[in-house]
């Protein structure tokens, strides 16, 4: 068993990484343009180029691969000849730093021919700047480069008299050009193996403040759908499958198919018609602003509805199926002839053995669920990961696909897993090598 | 649903292939037959009924309607039913009707490649015939060779097939930009990997019998046997795999559109009709919303409904 679940670990992991490869291999190859995404259409070739180098987009695709996964700043250390530390300061905002042998923090800024170091004392207090050009060295037919870390979070390379003009954008102020930039760029990161999944390209804010508050609205979500659908439907998939074809049965399996198979759009659609445009007793879109789902629980019912609605069908059929085999199997037979009550035979006979089929199923379901999920986020303008990972995608916003791809696997994946586990309690029969 | 749980079901039901009598009659008789067969179950009949009904409108569509999808009457935007448009307009003043029928045509009866060109077969229709090529040769040869070709191509599957569906559809999509061409391509990139495992379970069964290996004896190509040999001989439960994923296929393409993924405006697709209307229902016009959604529903319910009931019959029989 525990060589079954750390093979099955393994495989979960190579299924992320294969993921992860895919997904920014196709987005590398989609038409769009994510500089005039971010920036709007007018912006200049120039300054085109310029906020891809600052963004290190402008590097090949395994380049930036590497950087996304592992980081870029134990590659960028060797270049500055210092380590560097990442540190939050007061405003919440993240700054890289190099650091001195003493424990100073150090960053770089270039002013005509001079390099200004921007110094941070370690003891603490204010930011001390002081010309430091015994950084240069010598490169290629007498000219003159240095290294370091720069104010806004990259590992540079300046060029002495190169008059590089650069643009950089400001939000809020618009384009600033200055001159006497960079040459080149390594953006700096830790890499989402080492817990950080960037920054995300359309919103300017680093990935994981965001993503984490979108998973738990999706969860929420789904939590109370499920804590839902899980009793009704075993129970009404129980009562179509005891008496197969009755009446009861057929219009169960009927209603349980039709909900099933109807777009969850269609169904949500349906429901806001009826329950917000015409009965008008919640209302028809999701608005929480910075309110916490649960807190505004009338938004929840139209979501969770559709949610519950179309889950239903699905668990319904199968409980049923399962329930009008194990009716039909000789030990049920042989429990009526041995004279035993009606109740006593379904609930002590045919239950624990109907329920085993519903139970791995719906784990294994957990990947159809999330599509079902996406969509009900968009019907309703609920802000969950669903919509993130959507409008992600949309944008080419690589840093908040790859990291909503990740999490959606591993859901997806792990489900699958805990499902095998409990199957082979449910079970005893089966037995994983 | 789920691309596993049909693949199980169709094995079991691999020895009800009818006995090959039945193809010496005329095609009238069997057709006749197939109808008194569907006319016992009422379930297949209002499955039937529903199917025709959008088949009916989509193939006449031009007939059916004075306006053309893409006609905008700025006076009557966001209106209601009346006498002028049966169904009502949406924000543009495109008459509703007039677009739910041709987004039914682009479903089930054409495929717009560009904007004056297209293909017969609707698009849903496409994406099914395609997955079905591609995973029926995947799963024959996996199926028949064997060894380290079965053992790759089948992990590569399990891989894309733990990827949520959702989550392919969405990349895909973005990265190759919203067309018909490439809605059928990513239903193909969805549908294969469950058509694969079928054909190649089925494959496994059949290279066994003795009609295979008296077509090695003959010196018969890898290729020939594929196709000729067990291909037909598999045909039962692949066909009943085929009907489930149209409804599928159409459900998936309504999402798409909905996302804003499938095929672009202003062609008329009813998923996009629904996610265009959706902002119109709160300030008091319904309409552009509710038709396209009560067509989706009605279509996949009746292919489904006509599914049910014949694989009911067909029990009843046996």
């Amino acid at each position: 068993m525990a060589k079954f679940i750390i093979r099955r670990f393994f495989l979960l992991l190579l299924t992320m990484l294969l993921v992860s490869v895919a997904v920014f291999l196709i987005t590398e190859a989609s038409p769009g343009n994510v500089a005039k995404n971010v920036l709007g259409a007018f912006i200049t070739p120039e300054q085109e180029a310029s906020f891809l180098a600052q963004m290190g987009l402008d590097k090949p695709v395994h380049i930036r691969y590497i950087h996304w996964l592992m980081g870029s700043d134990w590659l960028a250390d060797d270049k500055v000849g210092l380590s560097l530390k990442r540190v939050t300061n007061a405003d919440g905002f993240v700054d890289w730093w190099a650091v001195r042998p003493n424990g100073d923090l150090v960053r770089w800024k270039l002013e005509g021919e001079d390099l200004i170091a921007i110094t941070l004392p370690q003891a603490g207090g204010e930011p001390v700047e002081g010309v430091d050009n015994g950084r240069w060295q010598a490169g290629k037919e007498n000219t003159y480069f240095a290294w370091g870390v720069d104010t806004a979070n990259h590992v540079v390379r300046w060029e002495k008299g190169a008059d590089i003009e650069v643009w950089t954008f400001v939000v809020g102020t618009g384009w600033m050009k200055t001159t006497g930039g960079p040459v080149d760029y390594i953006p700096l990161k830790k890499g989402f193996v080492r817990g950080d999944p960037g920054v995300s390209l359309r919103t300017g804010r680093p990935v994981a403040d965001t993503i984490f508050t979108r998973l738990r609205n999706s969860l929420v979500l789904a939590g109370i759908a499920f804590a839902l659908v899980m009793p009704t439907a075993l129970m009404l998939g129980m009562i179509a499958g005891l008496k197969e074809g009755s009446l009861k049965d057929r219009v169960l399996s009927i209603g349980g198919m039709m909900f099933s198979v109807i777009p969850e759009f269609a169904t949500g659609i349906f429901l806001i018609l009826i329950m917000a445009v015409w009965l008008e007793i919640v209302p028809g879109a999701t608005v929480f602003g910075e309110k916490a789902p649960w807190e505004r629980l009338d938004m929840l019912v139209l979501p969770v509805l559709t949610l519950t609605l179309v889950e239903l069908g699905y668990i319904l059929r199968i409980t049923r199926a399962s329930m009008v085999e194990v009716m039909k199997a000789p030990y049920i037979r042989t429990a009526h002839l041995k004279g035993l009550p009606y109740w006593r035979i379904v609930f002590k006979h045919a239950v624990r053995n109907a329920l085993m089929a519903p139970i791995t199923v719906i784990m294994l379901h957990v990947n159809w669920l999330m599509g079902g999920i996406v969509i009900v986020e968009v019907v309703f303008g609920y802000p969950g990961l669903g919509k993130y990972l959507l409008e992600s995608a949309l944008f080419k916003d690589i840093n908040g696909l790859e990291a909503g791809a990740m999490i959606l696997v591993l859901l997806a994946v792990g489900t699958q897993l805990v499902a095998d586990i409990i199957y082979t309690f449910l079970n005893p029969r089966i037995r994983y090598a | 649903m789920s691309n596993g749980d049909t693949a199980a079901d169709s094995v079991d039901s691999m020895e009800d292939i009818p006995p090959l009598k039945s193809d010496r009659r005329s095609f009238l008789m069997r057709l006749t037959d197939g109808m008194k067969f569907m006319w016992a179950s009422k379930t297949a009949m209002v499955g039937l009924f529903l199917v025709s009904f959008w088949v009916f409108v989509a193939v006449f569509a031009p007939l059916l309607t004075p306006y053309t999808p893409l006609e905008q009457d700025w006076k009557n935007p966001n209106v209601g039913p009346s006498s002028e448009h049966i169904l009502g307009t949406d924000e543009l003043g495109r008459d509703l009707w007039s677009r739910l029928i041709y987004g039914a045509r682009v479903v089930l009866v054409i495929m717009p490649v560009n904007d004056n060109f297209w293909i017969p077969g609707g698009t849903a229709i496409w994406g099914v015939i395609i997955a079905l090529f591609v995973g029926t040769t995947l799963g024959l040869i996996s199926g028949y060779h064997g060894g380290w070709v079965d053992e790759i191509t089948m992990r590569l599957l399990d891989a894309m097939m733990a990827v949520p569906i959702i989550l392919l559809y969405m990349i895909i999509m973005a990265a190759l930009g919203a067309s018909a061409i490439n809605v059928v391509l990513a239903m193909t990139i969805v549908g294969t990997p469950g058509i694969a495992r079928l054909v190649r379970s089925l494959t496994l069964d059949i290279r066994t019998r003795e009609y295979i290996r008296a077509a090695e004896t003959r010196g018969e190509s890898h290729w020939f046997i594929m196709f000729v040999e067990i291909l037909p001989n598999a045909r039962g439960p692949i066909i009943v795999d085929a009907m489930l994923r149209i409804g599928y296929a159409i459900f998936a393409m309504g999402t798409l559109g909905f996302l804003g993924l499938g095929i672009p405006p202003p062609s008329p697709d009813w998923g996009s009709m629904v996610a265009k209307g959706r902002e119109f229902i709160l300030i008091g016009s319904p309409w552009a919303a509710l038709w396209p959604s009560l067509a989706i529903a009605s279509l996949v319910v009746g292919l489904n409904l006509l599914a049910d009931g014949v694989r009911e019959e067909s029990m009843r029989y046996q």
